[in-house]
């Protein structure tokens, strides 16, 4: 095992009223595989932020690189020290070129020298035969694959000396085919002296690919371990801990159909999506990211207009032209990303709440009546209680999972038929998880018709008696949650070999210009 | 809870901050030149500060959803020289006929609005940075009250409307009174209606308060034609106390009023701006425009410093939000 190149020594950080690192004590070691795993807000991206340099940590901790102290690590030292990190999103540039992506940071340090193309494109190569990988260097970046772009980002940053590749959730959008490939490529660079941190949620992909596995919980790391001395089990048991208990217990749910979707299509978004939401059901859909999932919800919300089909509510169509006629109708979305589309962070509690409902707000003279909008808030925050709330803090102040609670309590205002939950506990902790998902079981009970959007097994296996499957833009199979264990449902959910099936349309498979040999996992060094 | 007090404290001291620099701009000035303390002196301070004032308004609204408007002055000139021509051709020299001059009064208000209903269709419909589309629209309007004009001067006032801009009421400037009730009657819009509310949500994150269902196109149109209210009242003031209107009337009022309201705390992201914040920057600009006008500065170095001014508050504001 080699020496320890990045160090963490009783390392803190605050946001806010989070606490999102707690003492933490981590090293990464020259040339291993290391990753991290944990649920979503445990703090895995915290630390990437760390290592990298985008956050200061709190005063107190102690960091070390090549096992010297660094008194602040700021974005421009990480890098002169070889950090690079690809992110899920891959922060290319999708209308430049794969060459040009590939070599964009060489050129952007080289003062004011013209730019050399064939410079830019012999480097191009260079990377990309190391990698063993071929792709296009002249074709642009937007019509490649998901799994290509995600090698045109690792070659991007390996052009520029890189000693340390994070890759956060590099999985999460591709095949288990293409995982394959990826990961014999993750193992060449190792080989060649490259220390890779790998974060994931996805144990199986873990124990396949890690050396050695951190594991992180609210914040603080559990334990680091030597892959070979555990299993998935004993992975997720330290993972979920014990603040998590899922269980089966799904509220009846009633004959009546309240939302039906016949024949629904969007372009290369979605095709052909047809189902029947009852009074009081939770409607499980469990696809990837880029499975058509968020542009299917939000065209029942009415943001997206689909090309055919129909919206059916209690029987009638729906001409929805915008989101304002679903939520007159009664429909309710959580959106996937809570800063950005759930809440105005910088704006009070209050307004979060009362911002879709203001016109049943109104007294004399047409003049919000702020009593009102205060006692509406009061009760929300009682009802969901959403522990240290006010009306009138801003969002910002508040926990994940109070957000979260935030945006329901606005949706729950409108008085919705049907809600809609895309990915609700993205990035919220595990304790806050289960209040959530309570929450939505209640609401259920109460005659609410729920469409729970998710990626994460256990929370779709554990709160909807019924899941779809999407996948590239169609449903391909209806599980019922009440007759498979959750290891079947896990795997009945997996992509392996129906990874096709949605060939005729979405983004290009691009399987011609992938990596020559996917099987190549064990190359010698050059 | 922690954040919360430091909100309110902050809110509360950027007012603190400007009062205090205001009372320290009085004394240094009156040390510097007696005068300065003078009944004379504060009553001309009130005549300067409501035009001005109410072009920050109409700056101000604008920029609360991160935009701006850079054709208020040339609006205000377009809709004084049309509201001009109407009272020369309906009212004889040295005549008064007040339906006519409220007649008159309403057309000024229909172009300043019309014009900001343009900008915010443009705005809203085609995406354009409000920057562009109002920048265009003051070539426009500014064009078209050059063509009207022929590049002069027109005037030509009856007593009744001469009067909004140069007399008084108990004391009072009447376009102090007209400023106050302007000023309060946007504090109520900004704090009490729903279109109040949405504005700031919009400013600070459009893309949430669209998924919660609010029509930003509708808002964005209203929120520059809120604006164009705000241009005809400055207009109307403007060109009584003139008794004149041009298409070049008011030229350096642009560049101020977004100084003013960067000063008071308006942010030009969006999203953040109290009227009480603009108010008091108002009177501490005003001050130190006077002051500086008492001891003579050069008029060159004062255009400067008010440079340094808006980087300076800018740079404390930003400063402040990280």
């Amino acid at each position: 095992m080699g020496e320890k190149i990045v160090e963490l020594r009783h390392v803190n950080k605050h946001y806010g009223g989070v606490h999102a690192l707690r003492d933490v004590d981590f090293e990464l070691r020259q040339g291993e595989i290391h990753c991290l795993i944990g649920q979503n807000g445990c703090g895995k991206s915290t630390m990437i932020k760390v290592i990298s340099g985008i956050i200061d940590v709190d005063p107190g901790s102690e960091v070390f690189f090549d096992g010297t102290p660094v008194h602040r690590v700021s974005a421009a030292f990480a890098m002169n020290s070889g950090v690079r990190v690809i992110y899920q999103d891959l922060s290319l540039f999708p209308n430049l070129t794969v060459a040009e992506n590939i070599a964009f940071d060489r050129h952007t340090d080289s003062s004011v020298r013209g730019v050399s193309w064939p410079a830019i494109r012999k480097k191009a190569a260079d990377v990309m035969e190391m990698m063993r990988v071929s792709i296009d260097p002249e074709s642009l970046v937007e019509e490649l694959s998901i799994a290509d772009r995600q090698l045109v980002a690792i070659a991007r940053a390996l052009a520029t000396n890189a000693r340390i590749l994070i890759m956060d959730e590099p999985t999460s959008s591709l095949t288990r085919k293409e995982v394959n490939v990826l990961f014999s490529i993750v193992k060449d660079l190792r080989e060649k002296g490259l220390t890779i941190m790998f974060v994931s949620h996805k144990l199986d992909e873990i124990i396949e690919i890690a050396e050695r596995i951190t594991v992180m919980r609210d914040g603080r790391i559990i334990s680091t371990i030597d892959n070979s001395s555990v299993d998935e089990a004993e992975l997720a048991r330290m993972i979920s801990g014990q603040a998590i208990f899922y269980h089966q217990d799904f509220p009846a749910s009633g004959d009546k159909v309240v939302l039906e979707v016949r024949d629904l299509s969007r372009g290369s978004e979605y095709r052909d999506i047809s189902f029947k939401l009852h009074e009081g059901e939770i409607l499980g859909i469990i696809g990837l990211l880029g499975s058509g999932r968020t542009e299917l919800a939000t065209t029942i919300f009415g943001m997206n207009p689909q090309d055919s089909g129909q919206v059916i509510l209690d029987g009638k169509e729906l001409n929805l032209r915008s989101n304002r006629d679903a939520i007159a109708a009664g429909i309710a979305y959580v959106p996937e990303d809570r800063l950005l589309q759930g809440l105005v962070l910088n704006q009070n509690i209050q307004n979060n709440v009362v911002i879709s409902v203001l016109n049943r707000l109104k007294g004399a003279l047409g003049l919000i009546n702020s009593g009102k909008c205060r006692r509406m808030t009061d009760d929300w925050i009682s009802e969901l209680s959403i522990r240290s709330a006010k009306p009138e803090i801003p969002a910002s102040a508040m926990s994940g999972g109070n957000q979260q609670k935030i945006v329901i309590a606005k949706w729950l205002s409108t008085n919705p038929r049907v809600l809609i939950l895309d990915q609700p506990t993205n990035g919220i902790d595990v304790a806050a998880k289960s209040t959530i998902y309570d929450l939505i079981r209640e609401l259920a009970g109460k005659g609410m018709s729920i469409i729970l959007i998710s990626d994460e097994v256990p929370e779709i296996y554990y709160n909807c008696p019924k899941a779809l499957l999407m996948h590239r833009g169609r449903i391909i199979k209806e599980i019922d949650c009440r007759a498979v264990s959750e290891s079947e449902f896990s795997r009945e959910t997996d992509f392996t070999p129906e990874s096709g099936t949605g060939g005729t349309e979405g983004p290009p498979a691009g399987d011609s210009r992938s990596p020559n040999e996917p099987g190549n996992s064990e190359g010698g060094a050059v | 809870m922690k954040e919360k007090t430091g909100k309110n404290i902050l809110s509360g001291s950027e007012d603190l901050m400007l009062i205090v620099l205001i009372v320290g701009c009085v004394i240094f000035f009156t040390a510097m030149k007696p005068s300065f303390f003078s009944p004379g002196n504060f009553s001309s301070i009130a005549r300067q500060i409501p035009e001005i004032g109410l072009f920050t308004l109409a700056m101000m609204i604008p920029m609360m959803v991160g935009g701006i408007d850079l054709s208020v002055i040339a609006s205000a000139n377009l809709g004084s020289i049309l509201m001009t021509m109407y009272m020369n051709s309906h009212i004889e020299k040295g005549g008064e006929n007040v339906p006519a001059v409220i007649v008159s009064i309403l057309i000024c208000a229909a172009v300043c609005i019309f014009v900001g209903f343009l900008n915010g269709l443009i705005v809203a419909v085609f995406r354009i940075p409000a920057m562009l589309v109002t920048l265009g629209m003051q070539m426009v309007t500014t064009g078209i009250a050059l063509g009207i004009t022929r590049g002069g001067t027109l005037s030509g006032y009856p007593e009744s409307f001469t009067g909004i801009g140069n007399n008084a009421f108990l004391g009072i400037p009447n376009q102090f009174i007209l400023f106050v009730i302007a000023a309060a009657a946007l504090l109520v819009i900004m704090q009490k209606t729903s279109f109040g509310i949405k504005l700031r949500m919009y400013g600070s994150n459009a893309v949430a308060t669209k998924f919660s269902g609010i029509d930003d196109i509708s808002l964005l149109i209203r929120t520059h034609m809120l604006s164009g209210v705000y241009v005809a009242i400055a207009a109307v003031v403007m060109t009584s106390r003139l008794t004149s209107a041009s298409a070049g009337a008011g030229a350096n009022y642009l560049m101020r009023a977004i100084l003013i309201a960067v000063l008071g705390g308006v942010d030009p992201n969006g999203g953040k701006g109290r009227v009480w914040g603009i108010i008091w920057a108002l009177i501490l600009f005003q001050c130190l425009a006077t002051g500086l006008n008492l001891l003579r500065v050069n008029s060159y170095i004062v255009i400067a410093l008010y440079g340094v001014i808006l980087l300076l508050s800018v740079f404390v504001r930003t400063r402040r939000a990280a």
